[in-house]
């Protein structure tokens, strides 16, 4: 009977770490957005949960675009089941309509205009909404939760890794660390892959007058520069094998002798590396020294891409509007949120800034930015990658796999249906046909369907 | 190999006890094995092919990694499982025969060699046949069913729980590796693959309340690896863990015929009854699933499948050469069907098949299914009736089948149950007359039975 329990134990454990649903450890929230901006987080906890305009449902949206009792969430043994309750706008998971779907986290819902965002959220972390974990350094509890180390080790000297997607914002997190450390010297930031390797010596730890040809005069190095601050040394993997030996040498002793010369001099430098892709990869790979490698894996602090902290995507790109804007500040159609939000985001928070100032130099002064800017610009750069990430949910069958390659092909056709159909292999009558048998859904980024062939 | 010497030289007193029980270091464990190679790696152990230090027979070892969170649990868990393996004797289900190290911080349990893969790596590598599929299946049954006899609900079958091997008659047999109570405490959070892995063949019900599990979510999971077996794919495919959970538990698998030409409608039934939601409309029992199976394991393959070789030519046939001749074997019986039913046009007698003669008779693996059906007693029969001699003739005193075959052969013969040496069945076939010798020469100078690679080993000259 013991082992029945104990069995029986473990598969319930297994199933619920899995799907966030584990009481004790993380659950799921939904991150509310209405009219562009963020409006709540609802804990998914209770058996039932209806969403809807109406008074009796415990996830309230008032937005006239939900009906009253829109839809509802419930559980159904370890995962939360989604059901459209027969409203009249409809329920989107990801961007396809839907009657009945499990849920998972990094779901984008939208219950008419209203998008909410699902997330598995740490019960450790304080902070339930947004904010500027740091000077310039504006998240919610995801990033919050990844940088709970960080944070931690920042009042010490030890080194931190940050590992992270190109973009993804490791800069603003060494800065971050640099502001917790209240360290007196400066944030001295050096990209390593920018540094001839020829020179990465000399131009890291300084040089003597002589020390090499064309060295006409002595010269202090990165680190002496960074002396009672922080030196973030990004792309730390870029340098060459033998400078990581010396730079080693360099946080093993605390000083640095510059090239050509003999005197050590004593250092006081918070060293902070990052690195685009898992260490122990890099050391696998052999571009990475293990020996620096085991002096440096202390600390090493994620930083989670920008498809893993989707929640954050429409308040950023507030942001991002109001840092570029030249005139009002548009509003953003739900339905390009929703597309912002789908994105995988390879450039992570750099691209989602770069896409910002691309659609507000295209939107020409209209008050609402449209999706259809955005497959402009779609057909502008053709290879970028449309969204993979998150694909449709709950029973796919081939219309509904082909319904949805047909969507983002029209994306990236600014609604040309023909070369869309082409684009995927489908025939132009089978593309009408879907999109006909879709109406109901209707077109959820406003393409024009009627396009003449 | 070292046995060899050791006989030889015949040393004495230290010598001989440093040889018969030389300390554990890196190579030896529990004084005894000697590590030979890696076979393969878990989340929380590793598998080694080892050598009995003075038998010379090679046997696999599971070792438990040392450095783990919560050890004794995982000590605790890792012994559970080897005695339940121990305590299961079937010709279905891999014999563990040792148990070593459980105080030291390397833990081992000990089992026979099999030369094969699991079921995962083999539908990697090619595409199965309907009949070798259904085989496959059917065995695993049968190794479920003795450890449900023996009260015990395996909960986490999946195809890397299925070790296809071969008999020494070179016919492929499929066998349970392990009982799942040790993957619990491999990680899961981090590897999203791995659970999807462990969900895709969980019963509704053991996802929605894992506490009322009973013996048909094992008939679920067998019905879920046969319908990948023969699909291609799993009868459920989400994109995330929760979905494949929420489909699962509400949505109806497709019929296999949906993704694969050829298969009979009778056949599809039986797979699409085993994965019912409601484990009420489930076969209620293991061996009611196998019996259901019978009748495709043979005749499906030669009227509706192609059946040309469908092992890859380049797949290692190691050490034992007979083990090619499963397919060659198999075209040649396609080839003599074919003959036979020309035969038959012009003698249609029932005189054809009686074949209650151990030694078979050309038109007796006719009659059979071609592979053997395992055994199908009540489940309440006891653990021990399986042996390997006990597979083939079994099968032939079979009573009706639940699911009549597609294209009947003449009605089953009333045969003797009188077991046959292994290896008859395949010898009846005109095709290999020497092999049973060969089989018969090859069991007596194996220590072990499913020893194929070690088969050149010394003793045997």
């Amino acid at each position: 009977m013991a082992e029945r329990a104990n069995r029986t134990a473990e598969t319930t454990e297994r199933i619920a770490s899995a799907t966030g649903l584990r009481g004790d450890a993380r659950e799921l929230g939904i991150f509310w957005v209405i009219d562009g901006v963020y409006a709540g987080l609802d804990l998914l906890r209770g058996a039932r949960l209806r969403v809807g305009r109406g008074d009796e449902c415990r996830l309230r949206l008032e937005h006239g675009s939900v009906s009253r009792t829109h839809a509802e969430l419930y559980r159904q043994g370890p995962i939360y089941a989604l059901r459209d309750c027969g409203s009249t706008n409809g329920t989107f998971l990801n961007g396809v309509r839907t009657e009945h779907s499990g849920l998972s986290a990094g779901d984008v819902l939208r219950f008419g205009e209203c998008l909410g965002i699902v997330a598995n959220l740490e019960p450790s972390v304080t902070t339930r909404g947004f904010e500027a974990l740091a000077p310039e350094l504006w998240g919610g509890p995801t990033l919050a939760a990844a940088l709970a180390n960080a944070r931690a080790a920042a009042r010490t000297d030890l080194p931190i890794v940050l590992v992270g997607e190109t973009g993804s914002g490791k800069e603003r997190v060494a800065r971050g660390v640099h502001a917790w450390s209240e360290r007196s010297g400066r944030f001295y930031a050096v990209n390593c892959s920018t540094i001839p390797a020829a020179l990465a010596e000399a131009e890291l730890f300084g040089h003597q007058r002589g020390a090499f040809t064309g060295a006409e005069r002595a010269r202090a190095g990165h680190f002496q520069a960074a002396h009672g601050g922080t030196l973030f040394l990004d792309e730390i993997a870029d340098l060459p094998l033998d400078v990581q030996a010396k730079l080693l040498r360099v946080l093993e002793a605390g000083e640095v002798v510059p090239l050509g010369g003999t005197a050590a001099a004593p250092l006081d430098v918070r060293v902070i590396a990052a690195l685009q892709e898992p260490i122990t990869k890099l050391v696998a790979e052999e571009r990475f020294r293990p020996d620096l490698y085991a002096r440096l894996a202390g600390f090493v602090v994620e930083v989670p891409p920008l498809r893993d902290r989707r929640e954050e995507i429409p308040g950023l790109f507030q942001k991002f509007l109001e840092k570029h804007a030249t005139g009002a500040v548009p509003r953003v159609a739900p339905a390009l949120l929703e597309w912002l939000c789908l994105r995988p985001w390879p450039g992570n928070v750099r691209e989602l800034e770069l896409m910002a100032r691309k659609l507000l130099a295209l939107h020409g002064g209209e008050p609402v930015l449209r999706p259809s800017f955005a497959q402009a610009l779609a057909g502008v750069a053709p290879d970028e990658a449309m969204p993979t990430g998150v694909g449709p949910a709950g029973f796919r069958d081939r219309r509904e796999h082909d319904l949805e390659r047909l969507r983002l092909a029209l994306v990236k056709s600014s609604g040309n249906v023909k070369a869309a159909a082409e684009s995927i292999g489908i025939s132009r009558r089978r593309a009408y046909r879907l999109l006909d048998a879709a109406k109901a859904g209707g077109p959820e980024l406003g393409l024009d369907e009627s396009e003449p062939a | 190999m070292s046995g060899a010497p050791l006989l030889r030289e015949e040393p004495a007193g230290e010598e001989l006890a440093r040889r018969v029980a030389p300390p554990d270091t890196d190579e030896i464990f529990g004084r005894r094995y000697r590590r030979v190679r890696r076979i393969g790696t878990g989340g929380m152990a590793d598998v080694y092919e080892v050598e009995h230090v003075t038998l010379g027979a090679r046997f696999a070892a599971k070792v438990l990694r040392p450095g783990r969170d919560a050890w004794e649990n995982a000590v605790r868990r890792f012994v559970r499982e080897a005695r339940l393996l121990g305590k299961l004797q079937s010709d279905h289900i891999v014999r563990v025969t040792d148990l070593d190290g459980i105080e030291g911080e390397r833990p081992f349990y000990v089992m026979e060699l099999l030369d094969g893969q699991d079921l995962r790596a083999l539908l990697r590598k090619t595409d199965l046949s309907l009949a070798r599929a259904v085989k496959i299946v059917a065995d695993a049954c049968e190794g479920v069913r003795v450890a449900h006899a023996a009260g015990l609900v395996h909960r986490d079958l999946k195809p890397e729980n299925l070790f296809v091997t071969y008999r020494d008659s070179g016919e492929e047999v499929c066998k349970l590796l392990d009982f799942g109570v040790s993957k619990a405490c491999e990680p899961t959070t981090t590897e999203t693959g791995a659970l999807i892995g462990t969900v895709t063949y969980m019963a509704p019900e053991q996802i929605e309340s894992a506490g009322t599990v009973t013996a048909r979510a094992d008939v679920y999971a067998l019905g879920a690896i046969l319908y990948e077996t023969l699909a291609g794919r799993p009868p459920h495919v989400a994109d995330s863990v929760e979905r494949l959970l929420f489909a699962i538990l509400n949505g109806e698998p497709e019929p296999v015929a949906a993704h694969r030409t050829g298969v009979p409608h009778a056949l599809d039934r039986v797979v699409l009854r085993a994965l019912a939601r409601d484990p009420a409309n489930r076969f209620a029992s293991v061996a009611d699933f196998a019996h259901a199976l019978a009748p495709f394991s043979s005749a499906a393959e030669l009227t509706t499948n192609a059946t040309g070789p469908d092992r890859e030519p380049s797949e290692p046939v190691r050490g034992d050469p007979r083990s090619r001749r499963g397919p060659g074997l198999l075209v040649a019986l396609v080839s003599f069907v074919a003959g036979l039913i020309a035969l038959a046009a012009f003698a249609q007698s029932r005189s054809l098949v009686p074949a209650s003669s151990p030694d078979a008779r050309p038109a007796v693996p006719l009659a059979v299914p071609l592979a053997a059906s395992p055994p199908l007693p009540t489940p309440a029969e006891a653990v021990e009736v399986a042996s390997a001699s006990a597979q083939v003739a079994p099968a032939l005193a079979q009573p009706e089948s639940a699911v009549s075959p597609p294209v009947a052969p003449a009605k089953k013969p009333s045969s003797s149950s009188r077991p046959r040496p292994a290896g008859a069945r395949r010898t009846g076939a005109p095709v290999a007359p020497s092999a049973s010798a060969a089989a018969t020469s090859h069991t007596t100078a194996a220590p072990l039975p499913k020893i194929q690679f070690d088969l050149r080993n010394p003793y045997g000259g």
